[in-house]
């Protein structure tokens, strides 16, 4: 049984559509990094999975429960949820907002004190534990909504820009902290940074102006967009006369070398060869070879063609519609 | 439930809502003795250099300072519990508080009862409080009030107050805004006493729950018995139950 399991899901908000017969499978276990510009319909399909919309068409189930408004108590129970932006009720302290969530979620006084001490040590809110939660930053409120999800410890995240307002090392803990549920929980979470998706998913997925593009393996999608090139760094730079031999060769339409490393690109239809005989011809030179790699595109690169060949920006103007996406 | 309960009760008395309700109800449990006691002296000393006009003024016993604060209560303090419970759902989904506490292990039917429990307790508080210092504060001015129809003024008035409670509620639930909320609680608040110009003395009259106030001053003069105000209380009961029922079946379908 799949964590996620949406077929055909759409939305409508008075004649636009958000979402457009989305059909989706998240498996348990997984990371999963959910992708898309500025109201492409994540959040939208976020909050139909949460039971806070109502969909127009098709239907979701969550853990193998049918999802409707308002999930039942028993599966809000296995799931930990931080929207984008969190709001806490009114007048209660970082330190009560998390007794609230930890007597709901039915956690034993004693446990429930030692894990809320923890928490707020980890996120470092424990100075300002007994102050209003209200009056916490925008970075306070993430770290508080995430101690808030991590607290009751789920089987299973749901997150919304978990790190959209998060500094550098917060940002770095909260992604080792997702990578380190991989396989112990499932993850799915929505983030506009596709270096964090690359960094700690395992499958991702992207939504386009309500549609889905692709759902795939981050291993297969980036062997998808594997590129004809080959990088080989050296332990004592690249051999004298190695590139001027590579360049020499029929199969490299390119060869960039630098003190460290080589990068050979292969002409059209000369990958073949090329991997034929680039090792032999390495192995031939008598430089200590440290890596050799085959590269291939990086995520945000697949994600703008995708959204390249989707349409996207051709409304949006270039550059402003690329930068809408960082 | 309980911890719902003690989370809306613990925001309602920090956000002032409660303390403010509390404060109106000590102003009037002191205020309206006053006023019973010195009303005629200071009527008396403002129309002192007033020649040719006689203002006989009634006497003013306990029954008419309880009767005064049982009044003001109807009136004033059903306008501050509208304004401080109009927002009680509605601004929480507005600023996407009832999706957060919604999200956690919370049933939308709880939160919906909890907060009605939480403000029933701060009127119910508000209530017995003020009514207690009033009736104590008039002993000591002008003589004890009548026990039993004090006490039974307080049950009368917390159940109306309670109804506007319920209204209030319902609204915030039902519509999007807690201004909205507000205004259908006052336009309800002013249909509700509207009746009493065209049928308070007929026997539709009996039934409207506007009585559960108007007849406590009856209470307490010994003119009328609690018995008189079942009819009014079996109305005001359906009209609330309809709107909280309501209320409460739309809620939990309401996207947030």
């Amino acid at each position: 049984m799949n964590a996620i399991e949406i077929r055909d899901l759409s939305k409508s908000f008075r004649g636009h559509w958000a979402l457009q017969e989305v059909s989706l499978e998240v498996p348990r276990g997984a990371v999963y990094g959910f992708l898309g510009p500025n109201g492409a319909g994540k959040t939208t399909a976020i909050k139909i999975l949460m039971g806070l919309l109502n969909p127009s068409g098709g239907r979701a189930a969550l853990l193998g429960e049918k999802v409707r408004p308002g999930l039942s108590r028993g599966l809000k129970k296995r799931i930990g949820y931080l929207p984008e932006e969190p709001v806490f009720p009114e007048a209660l302290t970082g330190r009560e907002v998390l007794e609230f969530v930890g007597e709901v979620n039915g956690i034993p006084v004693e446990e429930r004190r030692a894990r809320i001490e923890q928490i707020l040590v980890r996120f470092d809110l424990a100075a300002a534990a007994n102050r209003r939660a209200a009056g916490y930053s925008r970075g306070m409120r993430q770290r508080l909504g995430l101690a808030c999800v991590l607290l009751p410890q789920p089987d299973f995240y749901i997150l919304d820009e978990p790190v959209s307002a998060l500094d550098p090392v917060g940002r770095l803990e909260v992604l080792e902290l997702l990578a380190s549920l991989r396989g112990k929980a499932t993850v799915f979470f929505s983030s506009h940074v596709l270096a964090d998706v690359e960094r700690v998913c395992d499958h991702v997925a992207v939504l386009y102006q309500g549609r889905l593009l692709l759902q795939s393996s981050l291993e297969s999608l980036l062997e998808q967009y594997r590129l004809p090139r080959y990088r080989i760094s050296f332990r004592e730079g690249p051999p004298p006369g190695l590139a001027a031999e590579l360049r020499a060769r029929p199969w490299a339409r390119k060869v960039e070398a630098s003190p460290g490393w080589i990068a050979v690109e292969a002409a059209p239809d000369g990958l073949a060869q090329m991997q034929e005989e680039l090792l032999p011809l390495l192995a031939g030179c008598g430089a200590v070879v440290t890596s050799y790699e085959r590269e291939h595109e990086d995520l945000e690169m697949i994600f703008l063609k995708l959204l390249r060949e989707a349409g996207y920006g051709e409304n949006e103007g270039g550059m402003a519609g690329e930068n809408a996406l960082r | 439930m309980k911890t719902l309960f003690v989370k809306d009760f613990r925001q309602l008395w920090r956000t002032f809502r409660l303390p403010a309700l509390l404060l109106l109800g000590i102003f009037f449990a002191i205020l309206d003795p006053i006023g019973a006691k010195y009303m005629p002296q200071i009527m008396e000393k403002l129309m002192s250099g007033t020649e040719g006009i006689t203002i006989v003024m009634p006497e003013m016993g306990p029954v008419d300072a309880m009767a005064s604060f049982f009044g003001d209560l109807a009136q004033i303090g059903a306008f501050i519990l509208i304004v401080i419970a109009m927002g009680a759902v509605a601004n929480e989904r507005e600023r996407g508080i009832s999706a957060w506490v919604l999200t956690r292990p919370v049933g939308r039917q709880p939160y919906f009862w909890s907060k009605f429990a939480a403000y029933t307790a701060g009127v119910l508080l508000t209530v017995s409080a003020s009514t207690l210092l009033a009736a104590l504060y008039t002993a000591s001015l002008m003589g004890a009030p009548p026990v039993g129809p004090t006490i039974w003024g307080a049950v009368f008035m917390v159940l109306y107050l309670e109804l506007i409670l319920a209204i209030t509620l319902g609204a915030s639930a039902l519509l999007r805004g807690q201004i909205a909320a507000g205004g259908a609680a006052f336009a309800f608040l002013i249909l509700l006493w509207l009746p009493q110009l065209l049928v308070d003395q007929t026997e539709l009259g009996k039934y409207m729950p506007y009585r559960l106030s108007s007849l406590i001053a009856e209470l307490l003069k010994g003119s009328a018995v609690p018995a008189d105000f079942l009819p009014a209380l079996a109305a005001a009961f359906i009209v609330a139950a309809a709107v909280l029922a309501a209320a409460s079946f739309y809620f939990s379908r309401a996207e947030l």
